[in-house]
C-alpha cells in the first residue's frame, strides 16, 4: 500500500524537514555565505539560493538597461566603459583581441551583428566568430547592456577613428601593470581578499561566494561562477585582468561590483594570487571532497533525527502480521 | 465543592451481542463524508482483540492519555519542551495502515466493462485514492476473533494471564469473547483538550460534551495523539480534528444519540450526573488500585441537600437536577456499583461506563445441570471463561476487587430472579447469594427492571438542554433575531 497524506504520516516528518532546510537556505544565501555549503544537503535550498540570485541579477539587469537608456553617452564614453577592459587599439590583445586594424579585418555589418549579439553570432555558425571564439580559450564576448545597432556602429566607427589618428585608447585603461615578480605578500593578500577573510574597501562580495581557485580549505569556494584557477592565462596575463578587474563587463560582475569598485592594491593583490595560482600545480577541485563532505553531513543530519524521534510511532498492525507470519502457526 | 453536570453513558456489555447498527446509524449521520470515511466514532470491538485502531489499548505505543510524574500530571504525548521538537509532526500518531484503508468496490465495471469470456467484477478501491487496493484489514477486522492469533493473541489486556488461562480462551469448546462499543467517552480531565495548542476543543458547561471547535481547529493534530481511547480523528480533507460530538443536535431536541437511539441489545443507557469539578485533579493522582473508587467518589448523589444547594448555587437548573435523580447512569454507577470506567488508569476520567459482562462458566456439571450447591456460590466467576483478571485490565485498572463486585451483583441477580420466576433455586439461597453481593431484593428488582425491562424513558433520561439560555449566555437573540439560527451558518475553510 502506498503511503499517503493521512493521520499519522510519517512523510509528512521529512516534507517539513525541507522545508526547514530551503527556508534556512534562502535566509543564508540572503545573508550571502557559500550558497553552494548547502547543495549537498538538499537539492531544495540549491534552488532556493539559485533562484534568488538568478532574481538579483535579473533586477540589477534591468536597472543597467535603464541607466544604459537614459544616458546617451559618447563613444568614446562608452569605449572607455565597456571595451577598454579587455581590448586594445593597437597595444596588443588582453583578454580580447587589438583592435587596431579591425575595420579592414572585417565587414562593417559583421562587426555590428557580433558586437550587439556576439553569442547569436556564434551559435549561427559563423567560421569568423567560431575562430575567435577558439583562439580566445571559449571566452565569449559579454553583450553590452542596453547596445542597439546604432550605439555598435558608432563604436566601430570611433575605433576606426582611433586607430588613424593613434589616440588615448591606445591601451587599456588603469595603472600599468609592474613587471617584476610578486611578492609573497601580495599573494597572501590576494587570498584573503579571495576568500573574504579580508573584505574590500568598498564592500563588493568576495570572489569566494562564486568562484573556486582549487585550493581553498574545506569546501572551497562557490560553484556558482567560473572557477578561477587558470584566470590568469585566460584573460591574457597580468594587463587583462587589471583592466577586467576594473571594471568587470559581465552583467553578473558588473552588477556586484559597478557600484563597489576594487581599488587598486586590491585588483595588484588579487592578480598577485591569481598569477600564484596559475604557476602553482593544478589541483583537481574539490568537488570529490563535496560530494563526500556532503554525504557525511546527510548522513549526520539523518542519523540525528533518527536519534531525536527515535521513540515515534512506528505502525503497529503490520509489525502484528509480520511478526505472526514470521512465527508461523502455532 | 463546585458542582457540574454532565450528561454520562453506561453500556451493558452483559447484553451487548455486537450487531455493529450503532456504528453503522453514527456512520450514515456522521462520518459519511469525504475525509472521514477511515472515522468510526462509534465502533465495536471483540475482546479479547486488539480493537481499532490496532493496539489503541497499548500506550507504549500511541503514548495517550496523562502520566503522574512528580506529583503532577503530565500528558504523555506532549509538553511545553517537547512541542519544540515536534512542531511540524507529531511523532505518536497512528498511521491510517492502524485505522484502515477504507475502502468500496468499482461498481461501474459491472456496467462499462468491455464483452469478454469472464463475468465482470467489482473490485476494491480505496476511498482515499479511487486506485485499486489489496484490503489488510478494516474496522472489525478481528470480529468474532477473526484473525485471532494475530489480533487476540495481543490484546494488551493479557497482561498478567497465566500462560493457561491464555490458551483457555482460545481452546476448542472453550473459546470465549464479548463485545466493546466504544465511544468517545466525554472525559472529566480530557487528555485531547489538554493538548490542544489553538484551543479548539473544549468541554461544553452545561452538559459536559467534548468539542472540537471547527473555526479554531489549526490541524495540529495534537488530540489524536492526546486521546489514550483514540476517538478523535484528522479529517485529511477538511484538514480538522473531528470526534463523536455526542449526537448533541439530538441532544437539544431531547431525542437520544443514534447509536443509543439504534441499539438493538438495548444496552446503552443516558442520563445526567453530577460531579464535584474541585477535586478531579486531586481524584486523577491517586494510585492505580484505588482509581475506580476515587472517580466514583467525585460524583455526587443529586438527593444530598447539601450537593442540590451546591448546584443550585453553581448555576445547575432545577430541570437538570431533577433529571439527574431520575438518572439511570447514576444508578448503576454510584448506587449498584456495577458501571464501570474504561482503563482509568490513563487518567482522562471517561465518563462513560460499563456494566462488566458474565461469561459462560467451567464450572462443573451434574448430571447435565450446573452445579450450583456449592458452598461457595460465585466460584463461577472466578472460573468463568473470561478471567477476571482480564476484565480488571480492562474496567479496574488492574484491580480486581471492583470488577469482581459487579459480576457477583449481577449473578445474585439472575440467581434471585430464577427462585422468584423459575424456582429452580430456592428463596434462601439466593437471598444469601444477594447478601454476599452486597445487594437488598429491593435493589435486585430494581437491578432487574432497569437491565431486562427498561422503556426508551427508563433508558434514556435526557435533560431539558435549555439551549435558548446558553445561547444568551454567547450572544444576544436580539441581535441575531433576523437571521436564521445561530452560530456560524457558513462553512469552515480548510486550515493546512
Amino acid at each position: 500500500m502506498k503511503k499517503r497524506a493521512v493521520p499519522g504520516e510519517r512523510a509528512l516528518t521529512d516534507v517539513c524537514c525541507l522545508q526547514v532546510l530551503s527556508f534556512l537556505g534562502q535566509s543564508w544565501s540572503t545573508v550571502g555565505a557559500p550558497s553552494h555549503i548547502l547543495c549537498f544537503v538538499h537539492a531544495a535550498p540549491l534552488e532556493a539560493t539559485a533562484m534568488t540570485v538568478h532574481g538579483s541579477i535579473g533586477l540589477s539587469c534591468g536597472l543597467l538597461f535603464f541607466i544604459a537608456g537614459l544616458s546617451a553617452q559618447s563613444p568614446a564614453e562608452d569605449y572607455a566603459q565597456n571595451c577598454a577592459m579587455c581590448h586594445t587599439i593597437g597595444g596588443g590583445p588582453l583578454v580580447g583581441p587589438d583592435l587596431a586594424g579591425m575595420s579592414s579585418r572585417r565587414e562593417r555589418a559583421w562587426l555590428v551583428r557580433f558586437i550587439v549579439d556576439p553569442q547569436a553570432v556564434i551559435d549561427s555558425g559563423d567560421a569568423t566568430a567560431r575562430a575567435l571564439l577558439q583562439s580566445y580559450q571559449g571566452m565569449v564576448m559579454p553583450a553590452i547592456p542596453g547596445i542597439t545597432p546604432k550605439r555598435a556602429t558608432a563604436l566601430v566607427d570611433y575605433v576606426r577613428q582611433q586607430e588613424g589618428s593613434g589616440g588615448a585608447a591606445k591601451t587599456g585603461q588603469g595603472a600599468p601593470a609592474a613587471l617584476e615578480p610578486f611578492t609573497s605578500r601580495e599573494v597572501e593578500r590576494g587570498r584573503a581578499l579571495f576568500s573574504g577573510l579580508a573584505p574590500f574597501e568598498a564592500g563588493g562580495t568576495a570572489c569566494i561566494a562564486c568562484h573556486d581557485t582549487g585550493d581553498l580549505p574545506l569546501l572551497g569556494g562557490g560553484s556558482l561562477g567560473p572557477s578561477l584557477t587558470h584566470v590568469f592565462k585566460r584573460f591574457g596575463g597580468r594587463k587583462g585582468l587589471e583592466t577586467w578587474l576594473a571594471s568587470p563587463p559581465t552583467p553578473e560582475m558588473a552588477s556586484l561590483y559597478r557600484r563597489r569598485p576594487l581599488t587598486e592594491q586590491e585588483i595588484t593583490a588579487l592578480i598577485a594570487y591569481f598569477e600564484d595560482r596559475a604557476a602553482g600545480e593544478a589541483k583537481p577541485a574539490a568537488h570529490a571532497g563535496f560530494l563526500l563532505l556532503g554525504s557525511a553531513g546527510t548522513a549526520l543530519i539523518l542519523l540525528i533525527f533518527h536519534l531525536l524521534w527515535r521513540e515515534r510511532f512506528h505502525g503497529v498492525r503490520a509489525r502484528l502480521v509480520r511478526q505472526y507470519r514470521t512465527r508461523g502457526v502455532q | 465543592m463546585n458542582v457540574r453536570s454532565q450528561i454520562s453513558m453506561v453500556f451493558h456489555l452483559d447484553k451487548c451481542i455486537g450487531c455493529h447498527t450503532c456504528s453503522v446509524a453514527c456512520k450514515n449521520v456522521w462520518t459519511d463524508r469525504k475525509g472521514a470515511e477511515y472515522m468510526w466514532w462509534n465502533n465495536v470491538e471483540t475482546k479479547p482483540g486488539t480493537g481499532y485502531p490496532t493496539l489503541w489499548e497499548d500506550q507504549e505505543e500511541y503514548q495517550g492519555g496523562w502520566e503522574v510524574s512528580d506529583g503532577k500530571l503530565q500528558l504523555k504525548s506532549t509538553s511545553k519542551k517537547k512541542i519544540v521538537f515536534n512542531i511540524f509532526h507529531n511523532p505518536h500518531m497512528p498511521s491510517i495502515d492502524d485505522y484502515y484503508e477504507p475502502w468500496t468496490y468499482n461498481y461501474e465495471h459491472l456496467f462499462d466493462a468491455p464483452a469478454s469470456d469472464d463475468q465482470p467484477v467489482a473490485r476494491p478501491i480505496s476511498q482515499i485514492t479511487g486506485e485499486l487496493v489489496q484490503i489488510e484489514s478494516g474496522p472489525n477486522w478481528d470480529d468474532d476473533l477473526g484473525g485471532s492469533p494475530v489480533y487476540a493473541a495481543n490484546d494488551p489486556n493479557l497482561e498478567g494471564l497465566s500462560e493457561e488461562q491464555r490458551e483457555q480462551l482460545s481452546s476448542v469448546e472453550r473459546l470465549v469473547y464479548f463485545y466493546l462499543p466504544r465511544i468517545c467517552n466525554h472525559c472529566l480531565n480530557p487528555s485531547c483538550v489538554a493538548s490542544c495548542p489553538s484551543g479548539a476543543l473544549y468541554k461544553r458547561g452545561q452538559d459536559g460534551i467534548v468539542l472540537v471547535d471547527q473555526n479554531r481547529c489549526r490541524a495540529w493534530r495534537s488530540c489524536v495523539a492526546a486521546c489514550p481511547y483514540k476517538k478523535v480523528y484528522y479529517n485529511w480533507f477538511a484538514g480538522k480534528a473531528e470526534k463523536c460530538i455526542l449526537c448533541y443536535p439530538r441532544l437539544e431536541t431531547g431525542q437520544a444519540p443514534a447509536c443509543f437511539h439504534s441499539c438493538v441489545g438495548r444496552i446503552r443507557y443516558l442520563g445526567v450526573l453530577l460531579y464535584d469539578a474541585s477535586r478531579i485533579e486531586e481524584v486523577a493522582l491517586k494510585k492505580d488500585a484505588e482509581l475506580v473508587e476515587a472517580h466514583r467518589s467525585l460524583i455526587l448523589d443529586p438527593n444530598d441537600p447539601e450537593v442540590i444547594s451546591a448546584a443550585r448555587a453553581a448555576g445547575i437548573d432545577e430541570a437538570v437536577l431533577e433529571s439527574a435523580r431520575k438518572s439511570p447512569v447514576f444508578k448503576f454507577v454510584k448506587e449498584w456499583k456495577m458501571a464501570l470506567p474504561p482503563h482509568i488508569e490513563y487518567r482522562t476520567m471517561p465518563m462513560l461506563f460499563y456494566v462488566p459482562p458474565l461469561s459462560p462458566v467451567i464450572s462443573s456439571r451434574v448430571n447435565g445441570l450446573v452445579d450450583f450447591d456449592s458452598t461457595e456460590f460465585f466460584h463461577d466467576i472466578d472460573e468463568s471463561r473470561v478471567p477476571v483478571r482480564f476484565l480488571a485490565n480492562l474496567f479496574g485498572a488492574g484491580e480486581e476487587r471492583e470488577v469482581r463486585y459487579a459480576l457477583r451483583k449481577q449473578k445474585a441477580v439472575r440467581w434471585w430472579r430464577r427462585a422468584r420466576t423459575a424456582g429452580d433455586v430456592d428463596q434462601e439461597t439466593a437471598l444469601r447469594m444477594l447478601a454476599e453481593a452486597d445487594c437488598t431484593p429491593e435493589q435486585a428488582e430494581a437491578i432487574y427492571q432497569l437491565t431486562s425491562l427498561c422503556t426508551f424513558e427508563d433508558r434514556f433520561v435526557i435533560p431539558p438542554m435549555h439551549r435558548e439560555q446558553v445561547i444568551e449566555q454567547a450572544q444576544s437573540p436580539q441581535q441575531a433575531r433576523s437571521s436564521a439560527g445561530f452560530g456560524f451558518t457558513t462553512g469552515t475553510a480548510r486550515s493546512i
